[in-house]
């Protein structure tokens, strides 16, 4: 049995050396120490004194509606280095029963009850213990939501905690159908359930397999494995990014590629499906990590790469095609035919989607109404995109346009500290999703928008099987980064006009530094920046690994610029400079 | 005296309820369930990964695939 103090060190509680490990005898020797030391006689007139200070008014106004936005000390909450909390935030009586009740207690049992609805105890029994994504990520997702939602009140919180939610739900039913399918976990049989799933780079659009969605089912390859686990508990990431350059791939191509062909080299991929459909994932190292993972599936495979420039017509019929050859390599190769009246409800559902995403935006570029705060936005936006329709997103959007709307009637300014309207360009550190979370609680800077959810901005036609084709093969080439990161100058440059549209004043620029295509445009965004005078703060990053930039480091930069370029203040100085190096 | 009893009966689970949700707000509060999975669950986890045996993949062989597509 193991245990990890809090400053990383992990002692086994069975050893002969677990006393002097634990050192016991140091810790009761400094404690005697300050005993001796204290002053007792002023610390009880110190106290005595606070205790007449006291506004009893105050406090109890404190206690029932929470502290005010410049007295709360979020900074003070946290256990060193760690990232726990000495203990949660009171946010006031009805926010605080609100987080405990509808999103803590409620999520922990409605996680039971998605696994209970997706197969069952024991394949998720089995996976925990056979999958180190899964047993090590997931069991501490609640943190996630922690992270993400500090500092939130009313109907923000609210909100935000639906799109959790949203995220929470499609994860567990995605990593069951991993795991009711998995040869692994099954004996190496392939069952029925095997039979009828179709595997798929995550970067391949999930829309691509609607017309199967009546009988089959599609899962990523790499968003529960790798994607989402780099947000929930990104130690597990780590050991995949170490095991691939173990053998040899070297270290500066994306770390994304990196960690998911480590994935493929342990066997931590669960073996779910006859067949994958892959990708280019629209990046340079993935072609090679594509590669890898062609090697080590062993299965038949069918690639559709994005082309490098998706607005050249020359390359629509192409892609068209691909479409088709894909959809034929698919029934010929699991005997099921696409059935097209599917494809067609699974789309227009897809639609609504995207029309209440416009609803959002035109609250959120118009008003200061927005109840949804920039991770929450960023994640659920690139989630439900990428992986296709799901009788869950509708759900989380009717809970959630009641709020919105809701808002909208009352004109309840949902982020009352703002000072700046900030929009995130470029694609985000994983590992520190929250950081907008954290920039908003300690200086008002409030994330408006992120270029994520600006990708993939289209309806899909479904009056005829052509345009169906066209709008689908289009939607598919608007893949993660590709669409704007490294899809032409012309389409990263439309930050100035999102900054217009959606009114913003300031510019959080991502620098993923190992991403050759983003590097490659980074002084004309220099330039323009100056040419323009926009304040823009870059964050540099290794997407999902925190061992480049820390998320400390990350939190000094912004800090530097607000204090020496803004002359601001902040809000909640606690927050200023913190140490959280080991948290998830 | 039944609708006595039923009343004691009830009191009492509503006692009991009472108490095991103050306990678990206590856990949610002090973050009693991130420390566990912090210092016990995630190290423990983890020693397990690292210790698991695993197919070595390096071994799978790779040459030319047939066409799946004509």
């Amino acid at each position: 049995m193991i245990y990890k103090t809090s400053d990383g060190k992990e002692i086994n509680l069975f050893s002969k050396t677990v006393l002097k490990d634990l050192k016991l005898k140091e810790r009761a020797q400094a404690a005697f120490e300050k005993a001796k030391t204290t002053d007792y006689k002023q610390k009880a007139a110190d106290t005595v004194q606070k205790m007449k200070n006291l506004n009893a008014k105050k406090l109890a106004n404190d206690f029932i509606y929470g502290k005010p936005h410049e007295e709360r000390a979020l900074g003070t909450l946290y256990v060193g280095g760690t990232g726990l909390y000495k203990h949660r935030e009171w946010r006031g009586v009805k926010d605080t029963m609100y987080y405990f009740n509808m999103i803590w207690l409620y999520n922990y049992a409605h996680m039971v009850m998605d696994i209970m609805a997706n197969g069952g105890l024991i394949p998720f029994a089995k996976g925990t213990w056979r999958y180190r994504w899964m047993g090590q990520t997931y069991l501490t997702v609640m943190h996630w939501f922690d992270r993400g939602l500090e500092g939130m009140r009313g109907e923000a919180l609210r909100a935000s905690a639906w799109h959790y939610r949203g995220m929470v739900n499609e994860s567990i039913r995605q990593f069951m159908r991993m795991f009711v399918a998995d040869k692994r976990l099954n004996g190496g049989k392939e069952n029925e359930t095997w039979k009828k799933t179709i595997s798929h780079d995550e970067t391949v659009s999930g829309c691509i397999f609607y017309g199967w969605r009546d009988r089959m089912d599609d899962v990523a390859l790499q968003m529960i494995p790798y994607f989402v686990t780099c947000h929930v508990n990104n130690h597990t990431v780590l050991h995949y990014i170490d095991a691939i350059q173990s053998i040899g791939l070297p270290a500066d191509p994306c770390p994304m590629c990196q960690a998911e062909a480590g994935i493929f080299l342990t066997s931590d991929v669960p073996d779910y499906s006859p067949v994958v459909v892959t990708s280019n994932e629209a990046c340079d190292g993935s072609v090679a990590t594509s590669i890898l993972q062609d090697w080590f599936l062993d299965r038949p495979l069918f690639a559709m790469p994005q082309p490098m420039r998706f607005d050249d017509p020359l390359v629509q019929e192409h892609c068209q095609k691909e479409i088709e050859a894909c959809w034929k390599f698919i029934e010929e190769q699991t005997g099921e035919k696409m059935n097209w009246d599917e494809y067609v409800r699974q789309a227009e559902d897809f639609n609504k989607l995207t029309e209440f995403e416009h609803e959002k935006w035109d609250v959120a570029a118009n008003t200061d109404y927005y109840p949804i705060n920039g991770v929450a936005q960023a994640l659920y936006r690139i989630y439900y995109s990428q992986d296709g329709n799901r009788p869950i997103w509708h759900q989380i959007d009717k809970k959630v346009k009641r709020i919105l709307e809701k808002c909208v009637k009352n004109q309840i300014v949902t982020f009352p500290k703002t000072r700046h309207r900030v929009i995130a360009w470029s694609c985000a550190p994983l590992y520190y999703s929250n950081w907008c979370t954290w920039a908003y609680n300690c200086w008002g800077l409030n994330c408006i928008i992120n270029m994520d959810s600006l990708m993939f901005d289209q309806f899909l036609r479904t009056d005829t099987y052509e345009h169906a084709l066209e709008d689908l093969a289009m939607f598919n080439e608007l893949a993660p980064m590709r669409s704007m990161a490294v899809g032409g100058y012309e389409h990263i440059f439309r930050l100035w006009e999102f900054m217009e549209r959606f009114h913003c004043d300031f510019v959080v620029m991502y620098d993923q530094l190992q991403c050759k295509g983003m590097q490659g445009i980074h002084g004309m965004f220099e330039d323009e920046f100056r040419k323009r005078n926009i304040h823009a703060i870059w964050v540099p990053h290794a997407l999902p690994d925190k061992r480049t930039v820390s998320r400390r480091e990350i939190r000094q930069i912004i800090n530097d610029y607000m204090t020496t370029v803004m002359h601001e203040e902040p809000l909640d100085p606690t927050l200023v400079d913190f140490e959280d190096g080991d948290s998830w | 005296m039944k609708k006595k009893c039923l009343f004691k009966v009830l009191w009492w689970i509503l006692k009991v309820i009472g108490i095991a949700y103050l306990l678990v707000f206590l856990v949610y509060y002090f973050d009693l369930d991130g420390k566990l999975l912090y210092h016990f669950v995630e190290p423990n986890m983890d020693a397990h990964f690292s210790k698991m045996e695993r197919p070595d993949l390096t071994g799978t062989p790779y040459g030319p695939k047939e066409p799946v597509e004509s």
